[in-house]
């Protein structure tokens, strides 16, 4: 559990360096910006993005979470990125680079502090552990990311429909008229 | 041979939008998502653009026509002698800043060639090359620039990522209207023959026809007729609207989308049955079959053009005042410059005054042109409508105020005196996305094309993000809003962000809950045909027990 313990006293420090990974994503220019305004609705995307990422800390640390609301917060953070004009990998990748700042930030660090062959394969097995939450995250995050692609095809077609459903009543009752009008002479 | 690289390795490696550049130096890209398909050569040609030419956002050459520069200059030219609006607004911005991140676009995209200061220093740099002396002189060191093709794009690119809703401009210590400057930037665009389809297309349909899906009379007519249908099957009463009749003293003008698309068709035929139980002298019309004006999009003269048809109508029929439906833009073009582009009124017209309530509608006095809700809530003022609101328990509803006749127009407290009045339901989105600082749907302007779908839920993503606050904690399942655009566009908005919660106009709202005189039968079901959770007690139970109210404000 040092591990753990250890990574969640780091938290404030290392969930700040994961989300500036996801801010990596976008300009210079305005990744100021979404640093500073904590306001969530004149910083959608920077609130969304940390509000998320801070649950999703936990969960990959193996806290005991409601998971609809792991999942709510992971569909929150790939909705944003899926319209964002990133490579896939850009867009869910970063959530693949918690595993270096713990294994940094946290495993490292605790390897050089203790030398005993049982804490070392604890730390082992808790760093597994963790590598495998993310894991499982990275693979929801892979399923989302093409549910959410797919939805913006799907919203373009209903709309097409949607645009014009009364002039498309209106062709088809006239071809039906013109069937029967067209089958009433035959005979 | 190389060794496979680590996650870090392959997101360093992945392009970013990081630049190393000043914003004068990186072009503008063009992502498909992010820009609307070109107007078709031909469709321009006929409405009048001399520089139509076939030509594609993603191919490196735009095919400008030889003397590009020319015409931009001059183009550019003449609007600063026109317009003294532009030329203050050319030269008063001191970039403070407080704009920028009140653009929906830059909040959904973080670009910051979006923030609205920005936006118009595109062609802020190039007017103090060509128009000021510090800027002939210093040139780059006064922030001009010598205008190139990509100059071109980069302008093209960025006035198709506003939607001229004009938040900005309500920061605005100077109170400059970036919208006009976009306005200005598009006209430039087209000039030299750069159009959208989107936006084209609608024009020279409502140029041929009156309305923008090119339907011509006899098929609007029976179009109407469906809907008529329909309310006979909801309600059991047959009304027959007059259409195209002299001597009506009203003229009532939609939005065609109300007409021929979901779900505007359903506040549509909340206008039918509203003027039905109130017995309004009115005449619709297949020739200004149109509120909407996709002119505006595209220039000052296009938009005059297209809205001429009102007042030529208005005149034909002899009708005193015109009832316009709930619409967006229609009601910046007639607010803001209709009285100048097609004024004065025909003689027959008079100042509205309501027929049913007598109040004179004074703030109509120069286009003599009332917006519905403002018209509905003065008859729900006067307690001149007989209501059930119960029939809309199952809506739990929020405002969404249409940027056009909110924030443009100050219709604020009349669409919330009819939602209140016929939904015990209604939330307010949070303080500082409504009324004037409301959010924008994100496609208003003729971005509402469905290739740049990704841009638009970009752009969205502030007004979804406040809807989903009140779905999340008030359970609201229903947005209502007075603009055919927004009955459009926040479908999909909602779709992607807020799953779960739907889009209806107001007038379809106060027609579930409209009680009416004619009405046979116990309404069982709304205007959209699905089961009402609270169906009308039948006649002998009528005054029994008292409907379940679930509401609350």
């Amino acid at each position: 559990m040092l591990l753990i313990e250890k990574a969640k006293q780091e938290k404030n420090v290392l969930l700040q360096k994961w989300v500036d990974k996801y801010y990596a994503a976008y300009p210079l220019g305005s990744t100021g910006f979404i640093r500073t305004s904590l306001d969530r609705f004149k910083n959608p995307i920077g609130v969304i993005t940390q509000t998320s990422l801070n649950t999703l800390y936990d969960a990959a640390l193996g806290e005991d979470i409601e998971l609809s609301g792991v999942h709510r917060a992971l569909e929150d953070l790939v909705k944003l990125r899926a319209i964002q004009e990133m490579p896939a990998s850009r867009a869910v990748g970063p959530m693949a680079q918690l595993k270096t700042l713990f294994k940094v930030e946290v495993f490292d660090v605790l390897v050089k502090e203790n030398k005993d062959s049982k804490v070392l394969q604890e730390l082992m097995n808790d760093f597994f552990m963790v590598e495998s939450r993310i894991d499982s995250l990275l693979l929801l995050s892979l399923d989302m990311y093409a549910a959410d692609r797919e939805k913006v095809y799907q919203l373009r077609v209903e709309e097409v429909h949607r645009s014009q459903s009364q002039v498309v009543r209106w062709a088809k009752l006239r071809e039906e008229k013109l069937t029967t009008n067209h089958n009433n002479s035959e005979e | 041979m190389a060794k496979m690289p680590t996650s870090d390795q392959l997101l360093a490696q992945t392009p970013t939008s990081f630049p190393n550049k000043g914003w004068m130096d990186i072009k503008a890209e063009f992502i498909p998502g992010r820009f609307p398909y070109p107007a078709k050569a031909e469709t321009m040609e006929k409405m009048g653009f001399t520089h139509a030419h076939t030509w594609a956002p993603e191919d490196e050459d735009w095919n400008l026509p030889e003397n590009w520069e020319e015409i931009l200059y001059n183009g550019l030219k003449e609007r600063l002698e026109k317009h003294r609006s532009l030329k203050v607004f050319m030269d008063t911005c001191v970039r403070c800043g407080a704009c920028a991140d009140k653009c929906h676009f830059f909040l959904g995209t973080n670009d910051p060639k979006n923030m609205p200061v920005l936006r118009a220093e595109l062609l802020r740099s190039i007017y103090r090359k060509d128009f000021t002396l510090a800027g002939k002189i210093l040139g780059k060191f006064a922030g001009a620039r010598t205008v190139n093709k990509d100059v071109v794009k980069e302008l093209f690119s960025y006035a198709y990522q506003c939607t001229e809703c004009r938040r900005c401009s309500l920061f605005c210590p100077y109170g400059i209207d970036t919208a006009e400057i976009t306005a200005i930037v598009r006209e430039l665009m087209y000039e030299l023959g750069l159009g959208i389809n989107w936006v084209m297309e609608p024009v020279s349909n409502c140029n041929r026809t009156g309305n923008h899906l090119g339907i011509q009379p006899h098929a609007f007519k029976e179009i109407v007729e469906f809907l008529c249908d329909d309310i006979e099957t909801v309600t059991g009463i047959r009304i027959d609207p007059p259409f195209n009749e002299k001597g009506h003293e009203v003229l009532f003008i939609a939005p065609s989308g109300d007409v021929f698309a979901d779900p505007g068709i359903y506040t549509f035929m909340g206008y039918l049955m509203l003027f039905h139980e109130i017995g309004l002298d009115y005449t619709l019309s297949t020739y200004a079959s149109e509120g909407g004006n996709f002119g505006s999009f595209v220039s000052f003269d296009m938009a005059k053009k297209l809205n001429a048809k009102m007042y030529h109508e208005a005149e034909r029929l002899g009708a005193k005042w015109i009832l316009g439906g709930e619409c967006g833009h229609m009601w910046r073009v007639v607010n803001q410059y209709m009285a100048t582009y097609n004024g004065p009124t025909p003689a027959c017209m008079e100042t509205p005054v309501s027929p049913i309530t007598g109040t004179v509608f004074e703030n109509a006095k120069s286009t003599k042109m009332v917006h519905i809700v403002e018209f509905t809530a003065d008859l729900i003022k006067h307690n001149k409508l007989n209501l059930r609101p119960e029939r809309n328990n199952h809506l739990i509803t929020t405002w969404h105020d249409s940027c056009n006749p909110s924030r443009a127009m100050g219709c604020f407290e009349e669409p919330r005196t009819v939602l209140k009045a016929v939904c015990n339901n209604f939330f307010e989105m949070p303080e500082h996305t409504i009324r004037e600082e409301t959010f924008c749907c994100g496609s208003g302007s003729g971005l509402n094309s469905e290739e740049v779908m990704d841009l638009r839920m970009r752009g969205g993503l502030p007004r979804a993000n406040a809807v989903r606050w009140v779905a999340d904690h008030n359970d609201v399942n229903r947005v209502a809003c007075m603009c055919a655009l927004d009955r459009a566009i926040l479908p999909p908005l909602m779709n992607y962000w807020v799953p779960g919660v739907d889009v209806s106009g107001l007038h379809e709202l106060v027609a579930n809950a409209l009680v009416m005189k004619d009405e046979t039968q116990p309404r069982t079901m709304d205007l959209r045909q699905e089961d009402l959770e609270y169906p009308d007690p039948e006649p002998e139970e009528e005054g029994g027990e008292e409907m379940e109210n679930g509401g609350e404000e």
